[in-house]
């Protein structure tokens, strides 16, 4: 019995002692700014980590359908709302759901828009465990960053984390080329309703949740794609948004609001939009969001300074 | 049936591998812990559940394969073994000079069961493997031939694990019907022996005498197995994520572009998978081999440090060692000593010599194991040749043999000698490699240009950082992958000199044990190829 005892209390030690050991080596290994030359993966999303404490009014979250096709500096140009687009290539909902964590930890958005095509991008639920780890224990995710343990020793000057890094274009992916596109009669509407796993709608639901208990409003909209979407799909995220008690709008079906050209707007044959695309995009949500008047106008504020700036710099490196 | 239970199946295939975070982080500690709080008594029931539950969970409704195949052999043995005593019996009353007819009618009898057993099981696994392959091969000589006919290739949903599972039913039906195995009456212990979750995606090959009492009477998890066998799944887990998938972009561009390569880099990606391939099994198996140690299980080993062997021969003996005792007892000796076989040496023997008989002999059965070796690896005209590529150097091995002994002998040269051991195993590891870039080409064709370009177009011009991290692996990777491989040949040198790594570890001081062991986990955390930027590689032999 004494023996057992001490082989069951030797390894509650030896894991402890990994446990400490993971912390630590976390702590090292975690990116202590939130740029690409700190080692952050998805650093322009990861630039509303950057942003100061309580200024962000909307997060944007999706795949790169979204950050191709919101400006989120045209909104603040416009309207004085601040919002922030924290699409990431193919993002799946689990990892939308890690940038809710993210942000509101330091900001408190009214408004979470979510673009559809994320709940279809399959998954599976156990992703949720494992980014959940990594949260805890950066070191998983973060591990490969002792190729670059030079410019480890010479950036992270101590092991204290801090974001400052702002990104000029919050979030948003810029492209000026066109790719014509014979979009033909893509919206043409259907019976059929695409299926969504089980597992993406949990993970939905936990976005809902989220967001009600800090206080914001989720918002499902899609955005114009002449490639991927597909209205089955809209029917499915029409039953979807009802059955979850969801606003949802598709601007696919929006020709009066959102007038895109294909023949212009896009710029790899109607998967993503160009600049004059998501202006188009922007131009609608930025009055979308106006409309509801739960924020107020902060141009001029001089605590949003820097969105003045980013602005600025914004629209000097942009062709139109 | 249970929604919960639906929605399982199938839907964790990442678990064929036993590095997976759903297996060791999720499926392996529920096992253990489930497994300590229930009762001795229940203990094998559970570890049936657990296995079931297990393939389940990575195959689904193809889990009625597994379950089919334990029922066939079960009722088959039962036969066999009814057969055997009903000729004991009948023996025992008849009289001397009939008894030769009656041992002739009941092995005709026994032959008739084992044949249809056999059938089921490889015809089902024929099937399912390799008739696309046949179809394939049919319509392209009726192409050939021009006759204007072309047949549909079929395609089966094949389950995993299937070509290991089957070579243990066969073995236990092959041993009951040759009496040196009783068959069970309890079909429970013959699932827990067809079924245990370690080796049921990538084996070991086990006989029913090695591991189902062992697994039928399994007890409490004792410390030091448990210890020892998350060691060794964590040496295995090394092996795996550090080098094998560190080595996989390389690998994986060189033998889809091999075009746009010369043939030193083809070398260089042909040794690359030959390592990537031992890490990556051998990994495997000590994962599996250090899991059922946890349960108190002794697993036979798949591998002998096989990069020391001398001769091809001495290779396979430490390679895949268990696939290898499996074609040497079920078709190299049956080959061998079958009827036209005895006839044709002894006819030979008197034409010729003792030494040429027997080497016809040993050939013909050679060939049928290699043919055999080959298509188990792959449906494929390159896992045929695979196969034929090391039937002809064991052959030649075998004859030149006699005249190397005494080319050795006139030059003096003493084959104990490090420096000519050391040729030996440099000269066997050349050879394996050329095996293993036909093994893993797109096809034979694919193989022979790389083999071509390996010999025509060598240089090593293009040997240099650039290049490799062109082809995904930086000056890190090689760095990081070089003192994971430095670690594995000096544990590899220990163990060939039978020194018992772990026994000797746990008598050394807490500080330097687990030092030891922390030091191996956080190399596996931050050097192993996962995560960010990362492909998850399948693995290789599962699909076999």
């Amino acid at each position: 019995m004494q023996i057992k005892v001490k082989n069951i209390l030797s390894s509650v030690l030896f894991l402890l002692g990994l446990l400490l050991l993971l912390i630590a080596a976390s702590l090292f290994f975690q990116p202590k700014n939130n740029t690409e030359a700190h080692g952050m993966e998805d650093a322009k999303a990861n630039g509303i980590l950057g942003e100061s404490k309580e200024t962000i009014d909307v997060l944007f979250i999706g795949d790169s359908v979204s950050y191709c096709s919101v400006i989120p500096i045209q909104i603040w140009r416009d309207y004085g709302i601040t919002s922030y687009m924290c699409g990431t290539s193919l993002q799946q909902l689990y990892y939308s759901k890690e940038f809710l964590y993210k942000t509101f930890k330091t900001q408190s958005p009214k408004i979470v828009m979510l673009e559809g095509t994320p709940i279809f991008n399959n998954f599976m639920y156990k992703e949720n465990i494992r980014t959940a780890i990594e949260r805890k224990l950066p070191v998983f995710r973060y591990h490969d960053r002792w190729k670059t343990f030079g410019t480890m020793l010479e950036l992270d000057t101590d092991l204290r984390v801090e974001y400052t890094h702002q990104e000029i274009a919050k979030g948003y992916y810029y492209s000026p080329a066109v790719e014509v596109v014979d979009a033909g009669d893509y919206t043409k509407p259907t019976d059929e309703v695409a299926g969504v796993l089980e597992d993406n709608k949990r993970t939905l639901v936990e976005i809902i949740e989220f967001c009600k208990e800090n206080g914001a409003e989720l918002i499902l909209y899609s955005a114009p794609n002449a490639l991927t979407w597909t209205p089955s799909g809209h029917n499915a995220l029409v039953q979807l948004a009802e059955e979850l008690g969801l606003t949802y709008f598709d601007m696919n079906y929006m020709p009066e609001d959102v007038p895109i050209d294909w023949s212009m707007d896009s710029f790899d044959g109607g998967d993503h939009l160009n600049y004059a695309g998501a202006q188009k995009v922007t131009s609608y949500l930025g009055r979308y969001l106006a409309e509801k008047g739960i924020f107020a106008d902060k141009r001029g504020d001089e605590r949003y300074k820097t969105w003045d700036d980013a602005k600025k710099e914004f629209y000097q490196s942009v062709v139109n | 049936m249970s929604l919960g239970l639906l929605l399982v199946a199938g839907k964790y295939g990442d678990m064929t591998s036993y590095f997976s975070m759903d297996y060791l982080m999720f499926f392996l500690p529920v096992v253990i812990v489930i497994y300590c709080i229930l009762g001795d008594r229940f203990k094998k029931y559970f570890l049936i559940l657990a296995s079931y539950a297990f393939f389940w969970m990575i195959s689904g409704k193809l889990v009625v394969y597994l379950a089919l195949s334990t029922l066939f052999i079960h009722y088959f043995g039962l036969w066999l073994d009814r057969l055997h005593k009903e000729e004991k019996e009948c023996l025992s009353h008849t009289e001397k000079e009939d008894k030769k007819v009656v041992k002739a009618q009941f092995l005709l009898r026994k032959r008739k069961v084992l044949g249809f057993a056999a059938t089921l099981h490889i015809g089902m696994l024929l099937v399912l493997k390799y008739s696309g392959f046949f179809t394939e091969n049919v319509n392209a000589v009726f192409d050939v031939l021009g006759v204007p006919v072309e047949l549909v290739i079929p395609h089966y949903v094949m389950p995993i694990g299937i070509s290991f599972f089957t070579m243990q039913a066969v073995s236990y039906v092959f041993d009951v019907y040759r009496g040196t195995l009783k068959a069970d009456d309890n079909i429970k212990r013959l699932a827990l022996f067809m079924s245990f979750f370690p080796q049921i995606v990538e084996g070991p090959i086990c006989r029913y005498e090695q591991t189902a009492n062992q697994l039928w009477n399994v007890s409490k998890i004792e410390h030091k197995n448990l210890v020892f066998g998350l060691q060794r799944i964590l040496f295995g887990m090394m092996k795996k994520v550090v080098i094998a998938d560190r080595l996989n972009p390389l690998i994986k561009e060189v033998f889809t572009n091999f075009i746009n390569y010369d043939g030193g880099i083809v070398a260089i990606a042909a040794v690359c998978y030959t390592i990537q391939l031992y890490m990556e099994f051998s990994g495997t198996m000590d994962a599996v081999i250090g899991t059922a140690q946890i349960f108190g299980v002794t697993l036979p080993e798949n591998f002998a440090r096989p990069f020391f062997s001398k001769t091809i021969s001495d290779f396979w003996a430490r390679w895949h060692i268990t696939l290898g005792a499996w074609f040497k007892d079920y078709i190299f000796y049956p080959v061998t000593l079958s009827k036209p076989m005895k006839k044709m040496t002894s006819n030979l023997k008197k034409k010729t010599s003792n030494y040429f008989a027997l080497l016809v002999a040993s050939a013909i059965a050679l060939f049928c194991v290699w043919f055999c070796n080959g298509l188990w690896h792959g449906a494929a005209w390159n896992y045929i040749f695979f196969g034929m590529y090391h039937f002809a150097l064991i052959l030649m091995g075998n004859m030149v043999e006699p005249l190397a002994k005494k080319v050795r002998k006139a030059l003096h040269i003493n084959s104990g000698r490090f420096g000519y051991q050391l040729f030996q195993m440099m000269r066997t590891c050349i050879l394996v490699v050329i095996g293993e870039l036909f093994f893993r080409g797109h096809g034979l064709k694919s193989g022979l240009i790389m083999f071509k370009m390996m010999l025509t177009n060598f240089s090593l011009k293009r040997f240099n950082l650039q290049t490799m991290e062109a082809l995904g692996i930086d000056g890190w990777d090689i760095v990081i992958v070089g003192i994971a491989i430095l670690i594995v040949l000096v544990v590899s040198i220990l163990k060939e000199k039978d020194v018992e790594i772990r026994e000797f570890l746990g008598k050394q001081h807490v500080v330097l044990r687990w030092g030891v062991m922390y030091g191996l986990i956080l190399f596996i955390v931050i050097f192993g190829a996962y995560g960010l930027g990362y492909i998850p590689v399948d693995p290789i032999y599962a699909n076999f």
